[in-house]
């Protein structure tokens, strides 16, 4: 594949060479790391930060995890992608040309597909040597606004944008080429079905598999936590077809003005016929710093986790145990 | 950072009296959430509060927006500069669609306003509500960031905001969550009824649907409901998809979330049934594995082994190309099954069905076949599984 020449690509790397002037962090060092399941990546040092003032703050909007166990780290208030290995130590850092990517997913071992849905409203396919290959408007069929996308999905099908959790587009074809855009209900995985979740306003949590052409319901299952069920995370199937929920459960006072009182993530898999295999609980839940990505399945099937903290951003690898 | 009270001090922010006869207008939610869109695509400007619109729609021919651009090595705002006349930050930007502590036009630039902690408390002019019953028109805020509320809690607990979110993104409008740091803060005066008890309102979405909502408690309107229409039928409702081969080539067409989309069969294993399972535009090319080629089987003229021929398993001799070579040329006349144990032909050799030995193929009971086989058959057919070379096209 070739870069297209594309005259919002010119914008947005106008935008960051501003803000790569000056880099806003010094050169990325090594994780601190105590523990094998979770890397610390310090604050300022190797992943940037904004803190808001009459602002939003944010750090990293999202990660995705590496066919060899490493992960891809999407740092956009720098302007970059940091590329670790598997023990967690930094590889390489990749530059990016704005500041405003909000996602990122792997397509292949050597393509990323990065998502900028508010300000260029483009996806941004770059390979792993940090070359841009193709850049695709977000909106248009089945996508009338882009900063709707609640989530993006790369499948062997191609690339898929999911909007307001309630239908999937396809963007992108097998060959990574725009195409005919085709949707389906709820998020597709594999098996030409699709997953669908949904709250059911009683503090539980619906999940229901269906096929997508006949859009019928072929199995469904009503999810307890501890706690109400405020928000579902995360939701996806991995390669033997085990359906992983993360699901955020929080119990608020009654009275104004209304603090949380306890919360905490719950890491839900299901077999194929939506019988519950297993339920870990996770206590590092959403931060002021705004997040697009908080939870994602790595390509063996192990849910990882991206929590921030006073240190920095940890990537938690929840399949090695309770974090 | 700096702390809230120097922070009020630098936005010039409205320590507001409470003997002030200034109070927000009365209206429907509605009316501020159009407010809101208008200021969509409009710069972050620190302390700023302005911008223009068309009804809901943001006025950016008339008003150009500014720029923000970040100091080197802030963290954010105010190590920032900004540009041009428009633009806001997200408490000027919420003040303002919401018109406290007054009404001022959203053009009205270095206006009264207030800062986001302040929409963490009660105020006179607005009650701090829980998050789980955010409305449209409501705030969500924190100590240090509030965002205006446009849509109702989605299916998986997302809301749809309109927020003057930071230097580098400017006011937009997404779809987000909310930490448990954020508060919920509802406007008073807002108490227009939209509509009557009893009354409904259709309109059209995406390119094939509609979408409903009724008059909740008969003053207010419900959120819309989702997006959907009939599917085609008959002729209209055949389609291919572009680009794609075989069997995911071919599709129906369907109407999903408002939008006409051909739905078409996924990539599977390819499998000998003359349909290109994989949609990489061959059909039965898949291993022998996945056809369920090289399993012996009952030929009339002795031991075969199975083949993929016009899409379906057939039981050849070695060396020969169909099942119906003489059988001096090492041939007869066989049927195998199709792969879920099923005859896919009629039989008219000797070989009997029994059930499939694997799970991707059936098997041909070697029946009085077997025992005429003689050693050099055993070889040749042992040769052929080796060598074989598939014959399906």
């Amino acid at each position: 594949m070739r870069l297209r020449p594309n005259a919002v690509l010119t914008v947005i790397l106008a935008s960051c060479t501003l803000s790569l002037v000056a880099p806003r962090t010094a050169e990325a060092e090594p994780i601190v790391s105590h523990d094998p399941m979770t890397w610390v990546f310090p604050w300022d040092k190797t992943v940037g930060r904004i803190i808001g003032q009459e602002a939003d703050s944010e750090g990293p909007k999202s990660f995705v995890i590496k066919p060899d166990g490493g992960a891809l780290i999407l740092d956009q208030v720098n302007c970059r992608v940091l590329d670790t290995d598997p023990k967690g130590n930094l590889i390489q850092t990749l530059a990016l040309p704005a500041p405003t990517f909000d996602d990122i997913e792997l397509v292949n071992e050597n393509v990323m597909v990065l998502a900028d849905r508010l300000v260029s409203k483009t996806l941004l396919l770059m390979d792993l040597q940090g070359h841009p290959l193709q850049q695709i408007e977000i909106q248009g069929r089945g996508i009338t606004h882009s900063g709707l996308v609640t989530a993006m999905i790369a499948r062997t099908d191609g690339v898929w944008l999911e909007v307001e959790h309630r239908h999937s587009v396809k963007v992108l074809d097998r060959a990574l080429q725009p195409c005919e855009r085709q949707i389906i209900t709820g998020r597709p995985v594999a098996n030409g079905w699709n997953l669908q979740g949904k709250l059911d306003g009683r503090g539980e949590a619906i999940v229901s598999i269906g096929r997508r052409i006949h859009r019928e319901t072929m199995r469904s299952v009503s999810l307890k936590g501890q706690l109400p069920i405020r928000r579902i995370v995360w939701l996806d199937m991995d390669a033997k077809g085990q359906v992983h929920v993360v699901l955020h459960e929080a119990q608020f006072a009654t009275e104004s003005p209304y603090p949380v009182q306890k919360e905490q993530y719950a890491w839900v898999v299901l077999d194929e016929s939506l019988q519950e295999i297993s339920r870990t609980i996770s206590p590092w839940v959403l931060t002021l710093y705004d997040q697009r990505v908080e939870c994602r399945l790595g390509p063996d099937g192990r849910m990882w986790q991206m929590a921030f903290d006073t240190n920095g951003v940890r990537l938690i690898d929840w399949g090695r145990g309770t974090p | 950072m700096k702390t809230r009270w120097s922070l009020a001090v630098g936005l010039g922010i409205l320590a507001f009296s409470a003997t002030s006869s200034a109070t927000p207008p009365t209206e429907t939610a509605k009316d501020i959430v159009c407010r809101g869109k208008s200021g969509e695509g409009f710069s972050y400007a620190w302390g700023g509060e302005c911008w223009c619109g068309q009804g809901c729609k943001p006025d950016l021919t008339n008003c150009e927006p500014g720029k923000c651009t970040p100091k080197a090595g802030s963290t954010g705002c105010p190590e920032c500069t900004h540009s041009g006349k428009y633009g806001a930050d997200c408490s000027g930007f919420v003040s303002k669609a919401w018109q406290v502590p007054k009404p001022f036009p959203v053009e009205a630039c270095d206006v009264d306003r207030y800062v986001a902690s302040s929409f963490t408390k009660n105020h006179e002019f607005w009650n701090v509500v829980p998050m789980s019953s955010l409305q449209p028109a409501d705030a969500a805020a924190s100590s240090t960031h509030v965002i205006l509320v446009i849509g109702e809690k989605d299916s998986q607990g997302n809301h749809e905001v309109v927020e003057a979110k930071g230097c580098n993104y400017g006011i937009v409008r997404q779809s987000r969550s909310f930490s448990s740091s954020y508060n919920g803060a509802r406007r008073i005066n807002i108490t227009t009824c939209e509509c009557a008890s009893g009354e409904e309102q259709s309109r059209e979405c995406g390119d094939c649907g509609t979408e409903h909502r009724s008059c909740a408690d008969g003053c207010s309107w419900s959120a819309w409901s989702a997006c959907e229409g009939p599917d085609p039928t008959g002729e209209q409702a055949s389609c291919t998809v572009e680009g794609a081969k075989g069997a995911c080539a071919v599709g129906v067409k369907q109407c999903v979330a408002g939008w006409l989309t051909c739905q078409a069969a996924q990539a599977t294993e390819e499998i000998c049934d003359g349909i290109d399972n994989d949609c990489d535009g061959e059909i039965d090319n898949g291993t022998p594995e996945s056809l369920g080629e090289g399993k012996a089987c009952n030929h009339t003229c002795g031991r075969g082994e199975t083949v993929c021929i016009d899409g379906a398993l057939q039981c050849v001799m070695p060396g020969a190309s169909t099942p119906n070579d003489p059988c001096d040329s090492g041939v007869g006349d066989s049927g195998v099954g199709g792969q879920d144990g099923s005859p896919t032909s009629e039989i008219n050799s000797p070989g009997t069905w029994h059930e499939p030995e694997s799970v991707s193929g059936c098997a041909c009971h070697v029946g009085s076949a077997r025992g005429n086989g003689s050693l050099w058959g055993l070889l040749a057919a042992a040769a052929a599984v080796w060598g074989f070379r598939r014959r399906s096209r």
